[in-house]
């Protein structure tokens, strides 16, 4: 077998078990809540897998790994942010943001502001739509721009066939099977990227002449390259690539498409049992991301595109069968994202305009139709602007994660945590973080030592939320409700309360 | 140098893998011996939307 007919054969196999999972989920997608959240019945190992994959897109394997590649021990402050969110965010935020959405019914992140701040003018619900439409359409865009690229790498099709070809996949097992496919289909793509990112860093050292043979390597060429503050050391710039490595992870604990798995999960246990498996998983997916680009720096030193590394270190070091399983994992990657996205752009349009603001008298099965629908639609768009070939992709990545993130992040924080947070602070600090984002980075990010956009949107997003809350009243029945939330949730979010 | 890193970045990367693994993982065992209180189910309905 050639290696090309061993890459398709994979990639055949791969494809042919999405779309299986597609169809296996469709019964559950007949309603809004089976099409959106699974009907909130998805067990811990699922949610714990689905919420990494989806967290994690292409950046992981490409960018990350050319990260490792590229500034060597300094990449580990990616660590400690990414592993500190996601515990976090098991720990602390997914139990009371369950208990929450529970109460209120709710099967979108704009669901929960809504009934949290009685916003009964829909204005929370209106923005946090326009926000999700537009920043998930651009991180669409940008994966299939990623899927274009690996197929064009790997497998020597054209970028439009792997574009289009990428796409087609996703939208069917999406559009097909809703949440529960997509949820699934993360539990297979998360395995092998967990796999992947075990094997290629523990070949790569290998290859390298094990660890002392690699760090020997490399400290000869740059000593600097292993120590945790990089060639900058302790200077401004330094600091400033540190703390925005450290800050990637915050996402974690408010990004509307990572809550959407605690919404889904099938109770507050799986949420408890979830947590370890997803920090567990995490810490494979960054720590061999990173020592992956670690040992091919050392391997194949002078890359031009470091972000190359991954797809050379598979090529180079495996046989002709593990290339179509190393672009299978790229695929995976990005799909798994995808998938989530557009269902998350596709509830923002249906569930919180549609139904929510409009609400016409249509039946479950028509609002999931359309749900449907709506998915396709903005798969076709995101389509078109992924085709062109955006050139700086991952750029687009972190400002659509940064803007989504800082836009929700600091208000879903606020709203659970903190009682006295008013709608008209979480409308203010929604729209806040989210400018921070656009501002920093259209504006002040080169002249502060390109300092990552996701600080100040949360710095923002934060002041606002908390400033205009204090100058306003929190909703009749917060408090209370609050009170109620804590004594379900118990320990550590509140107090211990009684039977 | 230990085992050819410097000794701060062992503990750069040390430290942000076992607090936030052993956090988790502790948590995770409290909450199941019954340290944290559960009465919520995901079925919906089980408690008044707000008016």
């Amino acid at each position: 077998m050639t290696t090309s007919a061993t890459v398709i054969a994979v990639l055949v196999v791969y494809l042919a078990v999405l779309l299986r999972i597609g169809w296996w989920g469709r019964t559950a997608s007949h309603e809004v809540s089976g099409y959106y959240v699974a009907g909130k019945r998805l067990p811990s190992w699922v949610i714990a897998f689905s919420s990494n994959a989806t967290g994690e897109s292409a950046w992981l394997l490409l960018a990350l790994t050319g990260m490792g590649y590229l500034a060597g021990a300094h990449a580990f402050w990616v660590i400690p942010g990414e592993l500190g969110g996601v515990a976090l965010s098991w720990m602390l935020v997914a139990r009371p943001f369950k208990a929450y959405t529970d109460r209120y019914d709710a099967v979108t992140v704009s669901d929960f502001l809504e009934d949290r701040f009685r916003d009964s003018a829909h204005v929370l619900r209106l923005v946090s739509a326009v926000i999700i439409f537009s920043m998930a359409t651009v991180y669409v865009a940008a994966q299939l721009t990623a899927s274009g690229r690996a197929f064009e790498s790997f497998l020597g099709t054209t970028y439009e066939s792997g574009v289009m070809i990428g796409a087609a996949i996703v939208l069917y097992y999406t559009t097909v099977g809703g949440f529960k496919a997509v949820a699934y289909s993360d539990v297979v793509q998360g395995v092998l990227m967990v796999a992947c990112l075990i094997l290629l860093p523990t070949v790569g050292i290998v290859a390298a002449g094990g660890w002392g043979g690699m760090t020997a390597t490399l400290a000869q060429a740059d000593p600097a390259f292993l120590r945790p503050m990089g060639a900058h050391g302790l200077t401004a710039p330094g600091i400033a690539s540190a703390v925005g490595f450290f800050a990637i992870g915050f996402a974690f604990l408010g990004s509307p498409h990572l809550l959407t798995r605690f919404i889904a999960a099938r109770h507050q246990d799986d949420i408890v049992v979830a947590g370890p498996i997803a920090v567990l998983c995490m810490t494979v997916f960054i720590v061999g991301a990173i020592l992956t680009g670690i040992a091919g720096r050392a391997l194949f030193p002078g890359l031009e595109d470091p972000e190359t590394i991954y797809p050379l270190m598979g090529s180079e070091l495996f046989p002709a069968f593990f290339t179509g399983i190393f672009l299978v994992i790229v695929l995976a990657a990005i799909m798994s994202t995808v998938d989530s996205l557009l269902l998350l752009a596709s509830s923002a349009v249906v569930r919180d305009v549609i139904q929510k603001v409009f609400n016409p008298s249509w039946s479950e099965l028509l609002y999931s139709r359309a749900g449907k629908l709506t998915t396709v639609v903005i798969g076709a768009g995101a389509l078109a602007l992924a085709l062109p070939e955006v050139r700086a992709i991952f750029w687009f990545v972190l400002f659509a994660w940064s803007g989504l993130a800082s836009a929700f992040t600091p208000v879903v924080l606020c709203s659970l945590f903190w009682r006295r947070t008013t709608r008209a602070g979480a409308i203010a600090g929604m729209i806040s973080g989210f400018a921070g984002v656009v501002g920093w980075v259209l504006l002040f990010k080169d002249r502060f030592y390109d300092l990552y956009e996701m600080i100040p949107g949360f710095a923002l997003g934060f002041a606002a939320t908390v400033g205009v809350s204090l100058l306003t009243k929190p909703p009749a029945g917060a408090d209370e409700e609050f009170e109620s939330v804590r004594e379900v949730v118990g320990r550590p979010y509140g107090s211990q309360g009684s039977d | 140098m230990i085992a050819g890193l410097p000794w701060e970045s062992w503990l750069l990367l040390l430290v942000s893998v076992a607090v936030p693994l052993g956090a988790a993982i502790a948590f995770a065992v409290i909450q199941r011996r019954g340290g944290g209180r559960d009465r919520t189910r995901s079925a919906s309905g089980t408690a008044e939307r707000p008016s």
